[in-house]
């Protein structure tokens, strides 16, 4: 028996968990098994956790402005550490042209305000394939 | 979904002996998910371990297993010791999922070297922990953990599987579930080698502390008398009277007590036993997915040619599990037709 | 008192009543001003709502700033709220801090930082209110009133006491739940005896029902929490009609119109009644509960912002027809950002025009009397009170706190919440109905989504004047702070004696903690200056 392992957290001093409580949940529903690292996450702690945990997938839920300079942080030491672990981000606060932004610096997927949830299990989904299909 | 093996089961193996985290991570993964390399892995780890402390923590949901958890990492550091943790958390039982959260409450350890947390997800195995609970322990022991720390799911009262794999079983409650505690007479109080009572600043406290105690009053001479301590992990109390009785209770392991050698060989005939049902079960699994003609049987049956016995026994008679079928037929003859 | 009309001259009475009046109206409903404060705490005046809007950002040289320029635009009190540093009991220059510093509140963590704060704000005129941690709070406000002269005892304006539910849906303080309780209970016991115009206890359910609450659970939690905090007070001896008087609450209003004034109206009623029948209060001004009101930043939109404006104006328009002591709207850009300048020009605006132009002050609680509102007001009422008693009966709240049933109940909240946005049960025009491509979705964009970048400076600056501090002051300063834990006396005067030498807000908090016995830093980044951790 096997499943998709997914680390959810959120970074930083940003507390709202509403999101990352909602992912982490459809996720599950999904039949993926879930990491939740909860808040005040840095992306030390991230990196080091997704290793602990040999997760498929990365996903940072972000609900302030926090995680424009956190992202580009915690994919560099994904590389700095060899690791090829996708990294999904989520959040209300997340306007199209920042989107834009985090995937030109390696984000491979990213979900603002109003995004269907539907869309987010799948994307997560084809990472974690693409992943094991290496 | 089983991850990519993108280092041989060697380096792997290799990796995980010289304490790399990422290859005993990954190493953990294959055995969680059952894959056949994982079985080879741990052949070979099997002579290299045996050095690390093992410590099962059980108790009802609520109860603080989490909490005291963060607290024994931390008072084992507090002696240089490096530390694994296997957090144990129940698996949906409808979509197979699950949301590993315990290791929020060590998080002060995430960017400790010395401290290896990993989550584990019950899939769908009742008893507490996981079928590759025990690996994820050796693994841990191999990469050179000095103690390695095995919080349970907490869900039931037949959390017993834990006291196969831990030199010390810890069950913690919490005042205020009577009830609880009372139930846990079942189970759980026989594997408890220590007992703690948590949030022990409440006024029932002492109630269930003396209710445990009483339990334990007849102890034979020479066996373990199981202590009950209270704490309050919330606020780092008691911790050093658990990791003393903890102590205590590893010169009492080093005895000869006649309960101590049952004990262990109880415990290695159930794991051997387990393997081979395992290996058992693969290798006729194995046959039946070979099994060619299952298809064309459904639509036969379905077509209401032939009846869904005939066609069971007919395939297991092909896979040579035909005399054991007849002989049990044969049993049920007798108990069905008494006299 | 001016009179009234209609703009057909039709005469207004401040408050309309039943042509006969009987017991019935007596006992559940009261004219404004009359037990059981119903249809309002106050008889009538005129003078309508507190306006002002929620503003902090930068440091506090910027905030004071920003106060200057709401106080000319005719707002009448101010109300601050911290950055996440700040709110969560951290100084800007721990590390989890670096990215936040003043970008959604004002950084605030000493003495100094609240002089500026202050700076040419007449104190015994203007109310304050502030969400940044309140032991904190009201020292440095303390400090600044003594300092410029004028008596404390002068001072009106709120701290939030949240030892309940902030750890799980608002600000952690990493604090144990008894050492959260017995700040709160210290501040709530020192402003009665010092401040008594301030309100040191303002139960702030506006946070937690930010969480997806409905009004019945909003209402139900904010008053098993107040009902703990209370008796918690008493069992220290107090009189209740000593600190009683200068309790107040912060609801939310979410778009569901109708329910929210009804809310409100039995929230006042059901204040009423648990004060003077079951903790015994005698004192009118314990009997009656002032609820100001935040908007809900949960109902607006980041999709079509200008949409938030409407959303604003109907929940304030609700809010007057319910009547409310203060309010503040979350301004239209608040799914991106704390709010721009023209976003609280528009809040301000709004409130103003709802004030001056519609009449609405004109007369109190227009809705009384309706066989709709009554009705839904008698239901909500009964709602909430069962789920009080069903909360109560699961046993001491304390220890529901501590087993995490609320932050399960939060997290069910939450995800319900999602689902019904998600499935259109909870309509939002623009976001899941009515929506519009992103690329036509550009009217007030540019100001939604203008950030605010952090106060890196002010980390160094902020080390640098931690360096010049007399360290043995200061360290015999946290010490008392340290042994007043240890000795169960209320820490306000020890928590003055620091603050006043300098010492941070991090530092003290970080010193109760440890005194408590649990880790000085619970990020695990920090030392104690007083050494000697675990």
């Amino acid at each position: 028996m096997s499943a998709i392992r997914v680390l959810v957290g959120v970074l930083g001093m940003d507390q709202h968990e509403v999101g990352a409580v909602a992912i982490a949940k459809t996720l599950r529903d999904e039949g993926m098994e879930v990491i939740y690292t909860g808040c005040f996450n840095t992306p030390e702690t991230i990196v080091r956790t997704a290793i602990e945990e040999d997760a498929d997938v990365i996903g940072i839920s972000s609900h302030s402005w926090e995680y424009l300079y956190y992202m580009p942080e915690l994919i560099e030491l994904l590389k700095h550490n060899a690791l090829d672990i996708p990294v999904v981000l989520g959040g209300s606060v997340i306007t199209e042209e920042d989107a834009a932004s985090m995937r030109a610096k390696g984000v491979a997927a990213v979900f603002g305000s109003g995004s269907v949830m539907a869309n987010v299990v799948a994307s997560v989904k084809s990472l974690a394939a693409r992943d094991t299909a290496h | 979904m089983t991850p990519r093996i993108d280092a041989s089961i060697d380096a792997l193996v290799a990796g995980t002996l010289a304490g790399d985290l990422r290859s005993a991570s990954r190493l953990i993964r294959l055995i969680d998910d059952g894959a056949p390399a994982a079985w080879q892995a741990q052949k070979r780890l099997f002579s290299h371990i045996g050095k690390a402390l093992v410590i099962g923590i059980t108790g009802p949901p609520g109860a603080g297993k989490s909490t005291l958890t963060d607290c024994l990492i931390a008072r084992a550091r507090r002696d240089g010791k490096s530390v694994g943790v296997l957090a144990v958390d129940p698996s949906s039982p409808i979509s197979g999922g699950a949301i590993l959260g315990d290791r929020i409450r060590m998080n002060r350890f995430a960017l400790d070297d010395a401290v290896f947390i990993r989550s584990l997800a019950s899939r769908g195995h009742f008893g507490g922990i996981t079928p590759a609970t025990r690996g994820a322990i050796r693994v841990m022991d191999a990469m050179g953990k000095d103690v390695i720390l095995v919080e349970t799911v907490g869900v039931g009262q037949d959390e017993v599987d834990i006291a196969r794999l831990a030199h010390t079983t810890i069950v913690v409650a919490v005042p205020g579930l009577g009830d609880d505690v009372q139930a846990m007479k079942a189970g759980i109080l026989e594997v408890g080698d220590l007992f703690v009572v948590n949030k022990a600043d409440r006024p029932d406290a002492d109630e269930t502390v003396g209710y445990l105690q009483n339990v334990f009053r007849r102890t034979p001479a020479g066996e373990w008398r199981r202590p009950v301590l209270k704490a309050q992990a919330l606020h780092h109390k008691g911790i050093d009277e658990i990791w003393q009785a903890i102590a205590e209770h590893a010169v009492y392991r080093h005895s000869a007590a006649p309960a101590l050698k049952a004990r262990q060989r109880a415990n290695c005939e159930i794991e051997l036993r387990s393997f081979l049902r395992q290996g058992l079960q693969q290798a006729l699994l194995r046959k039946l997915d070979a099994e060619p003609g299952i298809l064309e049987a459904v639509a036969d049956i379905v077509a209401g040619k032939s009846d869904i016995y005939a066609v069971t026994d007919e395939i297991l008679g092909k896979l040579r599990f035909g005399e054991e079928r007849e002989e049990e037929a044969r049993a049920e003859n007798v108990v069905l037709r008494p006299g | 008192m001016k009179e009234n009309l209609t703009r057909s001259g039709i005469k207004l009475s401040p408050v309309y009543q039943p042509t006969k009046l009987d017991d019935d109206y007596g006992k559940r409903f009261g004219n404004p001003g009359e037990y059981p404060f119903t249809r309002g705490t106050r008889a009538y005046s005129g003078q309508g709502w507190i306006q002002r809007e929620l503003s902090g950002e930068g440091d506090a040289r910027r905030s004071n700033e920003q106060f200057k320029y709401l106080m000319s635009l005719g707002q009448t009190g101010l109300d601050v709220i911290g950055d996440s540093p700040t709110m969560s009991l951290m100084d800007p220059d721990h590390p989890l801090a670096r990215y936040t510093v003043g970008t959604q509140g004002v950084s605030l963590c000493c003495h100094e930082d609240y002089r500026q704060l202050l700076e040419d704000i007449p104190l015994d005129q203007m109310s304050i209110s502030s969400s940044a941690p309140s032991m904190f709070t009201v020292a440095s406000l303390y400090l600044v009133a003594q300092e410029r002269g004028v008596s404390p005892a002068k001072l009106r304006g709120s701290v939030i006491e949240w030892p309940f539910y902030s750890e799980h849906c608002s600000y952690a303080y990493k604090m144990p739940f008894d050492l959260h309780l017995r700040m709160s209970c210290d501040v709530i016991e020192f402003c009665s005896k010092h401040m008594p115009r301030f309100h040191g206890y303002l139960e702030d359910t506006y946070f937690f029902s930010e969480a997806g609450l409905n009004a019945v659970e909003e209402a139900a939690l904010g008053f098993v929490e107040i009902r703990h905090i209370v008796r918690t007070l008493l069992a220290r001896g107090l009189d209740i009609d000593s600190f009683a008087p200068r309790i107040a609450i912060l609801t939310n209003c979410s778009m569901d119109f109708y329910e929210e004034i009804a809310k409100i109206r039995a929230m006042r009623r059901i204040y009423a009644r648990m004060m003077k029948e079951e903790f015994g209060a005698k004192d009118p001004r314990s009997q009656a509960v002032n609820i100001a009101v935040h908007t809900s930043g949960l109902s607006l939109t980041t999709e079509q912002p200008a949409n938030n404006i409407v959303r604003g104006a109907v929940q304030t328009v609700a809010l007057g027809l319910a009547g409310v002591s203060a309010l503040e709207i979350s301004t239209f850009d608040e799914g991106y950002r704390t709010p721009s300048k023209e976003a609280h020009l528009v809040g301000l605006r709004t409130q103003q025009v709802i004030d001056l132009e519609t009449n609405i002050n004109a007369v109190q609680d227009p809705f009384g009397g309706s066989w709709f509102m009554e009705s839904l007001t008698d239901q909500v009422e009964a709602r909430i009170l069962a789920m009080v008693k069903d909360i109560e009966s699961r046993g001491d709240p304390a220890d529901l706190v501590s087993s995490g049933f609320f932050k399960q109940f939060f997290h069910g909240t939450m995800g319900r919440y999602h689902h019904q946005v998600q499935d259109g049960e909870v309509v939002k025009v623009g976001m899941n109905v009515h929506q519009m491509p992103a690329a036509e979705d550009t009217l007030l964009r540019d100001i939604s989504e203008e950030k605010i970048p952090p106060l890196f400076d002010r980390i160094e600056q902020l080390k640098a004047w931690r360096a010049a501090r007399d360290q043995a002051q200061l360290l015999a300063a946290l010490g008392r702070v340290h042994d007043v834990v240890k000795s169960g006396e209320n820490m306000m005067e020890a928590v003055l004696d620091a603050t006043r030498v300098g010492a941070t807000m991090g530092e003290i908090a970080g010193v109760l903690r440890q005194a408590w016995g649990t880790p000085y830093d619970p990020y695990g980044y920090l030392k104690s200056p007083l050494g000697g951790e675990q």
